[in-house]
């Protein structure tokens, strides 16, 4: 019974949460009725489970599992608790979802905990196969998320996702496909052994170049990023928050582990890259400088900072690997507080335009210091951990030689725009108004989680130390 | 000394900051201000005691402390550290932040009439900011705290200003934050290049300083003027000051105090400690160059001044024209040019306050700052302007004000200088003298226009007129024309200005060994 | 003559590579939301035929390449069925699946 072991060793938090899928289905079907607040609590327990059982996984040495289809070591362990964290709040938040679903709640959870297993899978595929039905089936279960409320935008963002999320696994597969023609082999391990003394070819660069641009759909960067404002605008608020964090944390993570096999073999990537990521920081900026809609600006806001984020994937060392991961950790808690900020205030007065904003300092100053305090940390200004985050990312490209200095320039100038942009929605609040808005006190998960992450956003930056000298060692077991 | 923490000086104010936006304070107006104003008082008495304790014959950095946490350093693997220390420039500094600060404190009582609680609690965090800035010994925590600044300068301006401020305060942000971007690509460079050569990751100032010769001259060059960018507008040198002069010019007057009195010199500190400290050769190869931009600084804000009309408008360039003075010091690379820029800018700090304060009394009495409106204000209000007046002396450079002791020790040590060729060095200092009576000109046009001359009628002290909201005002006007308070703040900054116009040595003591540290180094 | 009638690997990758084109063409090109996701199929299955030509000639003993293209065959009709869903319920609202008319999120 050699795949028990494997579970044991290497699954078990995801079997817990695959049983949760079938609990959930199975609750839906029979506690229709009365006992639809129980989802929520279900849902928290089954991710506490899941959380606590990380460490049972073997995570030193590396663990094969599957016959080398998934592996365990102490980089996939760090993602999948990531994962597990954001959707952690993300089921938190979502107590007005489970209350207007009633008697659907436990399908939204059942599709949730879907996704959730889908990007833990993602993130510990070990070949194109594992890879490719992973992408999908987080594809999938994202856009049936998405597209869950009944209303028009809904499905209009879920199909938009949809038509992207097919093309971009359209493209991952035809690029694998080469790889596999050139190497014999569709696992990571045997291609980088094949690979050995492979000169590289115009082929290779091709196919690498369209894994590596399927993969930008995942971590929401440009080609494929039109699709994220409108989706999140579609979307109800904690998918939102699960659609920002938990794709583009999996996303990563099979990037890097792709990159780290394929970028020796082909030289221009790393600038290839790097270029992907400036544009896709412009084009975050860009949009969100004109956005009336603050959920819309939340979806630019997240692609500029997977642009940063991706900006450290074009450099490829431990140091740049490991500011990827403080950034990821540090936009994880950002990012849910942001959320979390909006929920609190859409959950008061049901508005998300950016102008009901207004007059917001006067009327709640503890919630607006502490929002301005998470767009600061947006915007990677100090005392936040964004700051920290961003100079990470930065010196990373600075480490890699004079060349890269235009680059670098580039990305600083952004940096300052994405300053401009993450002012605006603080402007707002302090402009004057007549009408008083009295945010509500009932939403204690939320008013809980948003407090919690603000305060982390600060704390994360004065101690930084010990957070990056642990993203340092996870960083060199990749 | 266990009494005198230098973490306690920088990070006090943040904490009084947090202690006045917690709920625990009483949401009361007086009491607010109150404690503030004490705190400001304190703080500056306790900046006193180093002072008292310091050692001015010490070379290197007093009062050093490591900010730990959990006994780790704060960036231990970058080898970046949260290392505080003083030397004798940033002591001077230092007790300049704490002085106008607590000034701004006290002058904001009657200036300030909204939002009182995050107005004080905003200037309380940014002192911290401009003393963490004074006081890193490390490069990117310099950066923190430069950047840190832009958060309450931004509320600051945009939410007490006139009614453009919001504007003017974003491209202030905007401004800045751009130039600090390329401050922060030198620093990054400067910082793996540094690595690269010495295979030690350090962001220390003093660790930096020793590996920089090894660089070709060009790659420092690149480096030089990076930094430098990044200081011009904070200070600002002249093609970079539309911005800062909108800023100023809009703020609320505490606010443009503060402003005009400590960013400059916090520019200028970054010249001393980074261009200087970090790059002797290339600043050797390019100190014309910023006898250059003091001369422009000096004789194009003199003729930006005397064109305006609004008497706000001519204290900002006013403000302009004596940082060139220090530039044009720093630029000459002599000792007495060298402790004459120290002085200066603490005397222009002293001085454009002072300006500031002036010209902030006058609007709020006669609610318009057009010098045509403006006139015979001496009969109405004449305590605002005796005092006026010793500030607007120091400004022209009269002996026995500091003004002149700075101004004659900035032109003689350009004089002095060694600089080739010596008709450069000489129709610089010729051309800076012009620029010394075209300030004479316009800072006497501000003051003749604004005190003397026949009084119009609005202003006689009968028949002054208020709006709705001047109620305050109304009791003590017709009197003595000036509050208490303001009495306070203006005869602190002309005492100030005149006991250093007799005692120049009581400041110039206290950084004679750093700069002859500075200028040994440079000389290698 | 030979080198057309001697069906070889090139054959197979060509044919795969020709049906990419006419699918990623398809998908900016058309209008009609249906003709997208079929579009969409096609580029799939053509990496399908891609993996099994490659498992003929390049991986013979192990095959790998098949079990993918199997898979992709199932995740194919699985996406036919989800975007089936989703167009009949857009289609409920708007009466039509033109690409350009579903455009109500903007801004």
């Amino acid at each position: 019974m050699e795949f028990l072991t494997d579970i044991n060793n290497a699954f078990l938090p995801e079997i817990i949460i695959a049983a949760f899928v079938f609990i959930n289905i199975f609750l839906s079907l029979f506690f229709n009725k009365k006992f639809y607040k129980t989802s929520q609590w279900i849902a928290i327990l089954g991710i506490l489970m899941s959380f606590a059982s990380i460490g049972f996984v073997q995570a030193e040495p590396t663990y094969h599992a599957f016959a080398n289809a998934f592996i365990s070591n102490v980089y996939t362990v760090f993602f999948k608790s990531v994962i597990l964290v954001a959707s952690f709040f993300a089921v938190l938040v979502s107590h007005k979802i489970v209350r207007r679903k009633r008697a659907r709640a436990f399908e939204y959870f059942a599709i949730l905990f879907c996704a959730i297993l889908a990007a833990m899978l993602l993130v510990s595929a070990n070949d194109f196969l594992s890879s490719f039905v992973s992408f999908e089936f987080l594809a999938l279960s994202c856009c049936l998320m998405s597209g869950l409320i009944k209303n028009y935008k809904a499905k209009e963002g879920a199909l938009k996702y949809l038509v992207c999320a097919v093309v971009a696994s359209a493209l991952f597969l035809f690029g694998t496909s080469y790889i596999y023609g050139i190497t014999g082999s569709i696992n990571f391990d045997a291609i980088e052994v094949s690979l050995q003394g492979y000169q590289g070819s115009m082929l290779f660069a091709l196919s690498s170049l369209l894994v590596i641009i399927a993969m930008m759909f995942k971590v929401s960067a440009v080609p494929f990023v039109n699709w994220v404002p409108d989706v999140y605008k579609g979307a109800s608020y904690p998918v939102g928050m699960f659609l920002s964090i938990v794709p583009i944390a999996a996303g990563f993570a099979l990037l890097s582990r792709i990159l780290v096999i394929i970028s020796n073999f082909v030289p221009v990537l790393g600038v290839v890259i790097i270029i992907l990521a400036l544009a896709t920081i412009a084009f975050g900026a860009y949009g969100a400088l004109r956005q009336k809609d603050m959920k819309r600006f939340a979806g630019y806001s997240t692609i500029v900072q997977s642009g940063f984020m991706l900006l450290a994937m074009g450099v490829l060392s431990p140091y740049s690997l490991a500011g990827m991961l403080y950034y990821l950790i540090c936009f994880l808690f950002t990012n849910v507080a942001l959320w979390a900020g909006m929920i609190m205030f859409f959950n008061s007065n049901g508005r998300d335009d950016m102008e009901s904003y207004k007059g917001l300092a006067y009327n709640n100053p503890f919630y607006t210091t502490a929002m301005i305090f998470v767009l600061m940390s947006l915007a990677g200004l100090p005392p936040t951990s964004g700051f920290l985050a961003k100079f990470f990312v930065l010196s990373a490209i600075a480490r890699l030689g004079f060349m890269y200095i235009i680059f670098l320039l580039v990305a600083l100038l952004l940096g300052a725009i994405a300053v401009c942009l993450y002012f605006r929605p603080i402007k707002i609040m302090f402009e004057k108004t007549t009408e008083t808005l009295h945010l509500t006190n009932k939403l204690v998960f939320s008013k809980f989680v948003f407090y919690f992450c603000t305060a982390l956003t600060i704390l994360l930056c004065m101690y930084s130390s010990k957070i990056v000298e642990f993203c340092e060692l996870i960083a060199y077991s990749l | 000394m266990n009494i005198l923490s230098i973490l306690a000086l920088i990070f006090s104010p943040a904490i009084a900051a947090l202690l006045i936006l917690s709920p625990v304070f009483p949401n009361n107006e007086i009491k607010i201000r109150r404690f503030a104003k004490t705190f400001g008082i304190l703080h500056f008495i306790y900046s006193m005691l180093f002072l008292l304790f310091f050692n001015p014959t010490n070379f290197g950095w007093s009062y050093q402390k490591e900010l730990t946490f959990l006994n780790t350093s704060w960036l231990k693997t970058l080898g970046v550290t949260a290392t505080f220390g003083m030397d004798g420039i940033s002591l001077v500094f230092v007790l300049l932040t704490s002085f106008l600060i607590m000034i701004a404190l006290v002058a904001s009582k009657s200036m300030i009439r909204t939002k009182h609680r995050i107005y004080y609690s905003l200037v309380l965090v940014l002192e911290t900011a401009f003393l963490g800035v004074f006081c890193a010994k490390d490069i990117f925590l310099f950066l923190l705290f430069w950047e840190l600044q832009l958060i309450p300068i931004y509320f600051l301006v945009s939410q007490w200003g006139d009614k453009t401020s919001s504007y003017s305060a974003m491209k202030y942000v905007v401004y800045t934050f751009v130039a600090s971007m390329f401050m922060f690509l030198g620093m990054l460079v400067l910082y793996f290049y540094s690595f690269s050569i010495s295979g030690v990751l350090t962001g220390d100032i003093e660790s930096l300083s020793m590996s920089e010769s090894v660089f070709a001259l060009w790659f420092q060059a690149f480096i030089f003027f990076c930094l430098l960018l990044g200081f011009a507008v904070k200070i600002p040198i002249i093609p970079f000051h539309t911005a800062v002069a909108k800023a100023q010019v809009e703020a609320v007057t505490p606010v443009s105090m503060l402003m005009a009195g400590v960013l400059p010199v916090i520019g200028e500190y970054g010249i001393i400690r980074f261009n200087m400290g970090l790059f002797p050769e290339v600043f050797n190869y390019f100190a014309p160059i910023l006898i250059i931009f003091g001369v422009v600084n000096i004789i194009y804000g003199a003729c930006l001044a005397l064109a305006q009309t609004d008497i706000k408008k001519i204290t900002a360039y006013a403000g302009f024209v004596q940082t060139g003075f220090a530039l044009i010091g720093l630029g000459a690379l002599t000792e007495l040019g060298f402790n004459g820029a120290v002085f200066q800018l603490v005397i222009a700090g002293l001085i454009i306050s002072g300006l500031f304060m002036v010209t902030g009394v006058v609007y709020l009495r006669t609610k318009t700052r057009e010098v045509s409106a403006l006139g015979g204000l001496s009969q109405v209000m004449p305590i605002c302007m005796c005092l006026g007046f010793i500030i607007c002396f120091g400004a022209v450079g009269v002996p026995f004000t500091a003004g002149f002791i700075a101004k004659f020790m900035n032109l003689s040590g350009l004089i002095l200088s060694d600089i080739e060729p010596q008709k450069f060095i000489v129709s610089m200092a010729v051309v800076s003298a012009i620029g010394l009576v075209l300030n004479a000109c316009y800072i006497l046009y501000l003051f003749h226009k604004t005190f003397f001359g026949s009084v119009l009628s609005q202003f006689k002290a009968e028949s002054v007129q208020y709006d709705e909201d001047g109620n305050e005002i109304t009791v003590v006007y017709p009197k003595r024309g000036i509050t208490k308070s303001e009495i306070i703040v203006l005869s602190l900054l002309g005492i100030a200005i005149i006991l250093f116009g007799i005692f120049p040595n009581a400041l110039l003591d206290i950084f004679q060994v750093t700069s002859d540290v500075i200028l040994d180094f440079m000389k290698v | 003559m030979s080198v057309i009638f001697n069906i070889g690997l090139y054959h197979y990758l060509i044919l795969a590579l020709i049906l990419f084109c006419i699918g990623l063409w398809g998908v900016i090109a058309c209008k009609d939301l249906i003709k997208v996701f079929l579009c969409v199929n096609l580029m799939m299955f053509s990496a399908a035929l891609n993996y099994s030509a490659y498992a003929v000639y390049v991986d013979p003993e192990k095959i790998n390449g098949v079990v993918v293209a199997i898979f992709i065959i199932v995740f194919g009709i699985i996406n036919l069925v989800v975007s089936a869903a989703l167009l009949i319920s857009v289609f409920k609202y708007k009466k039509n699946l033109d690409v350009e008319k579903i455009t109500d999120i903007k801004g």
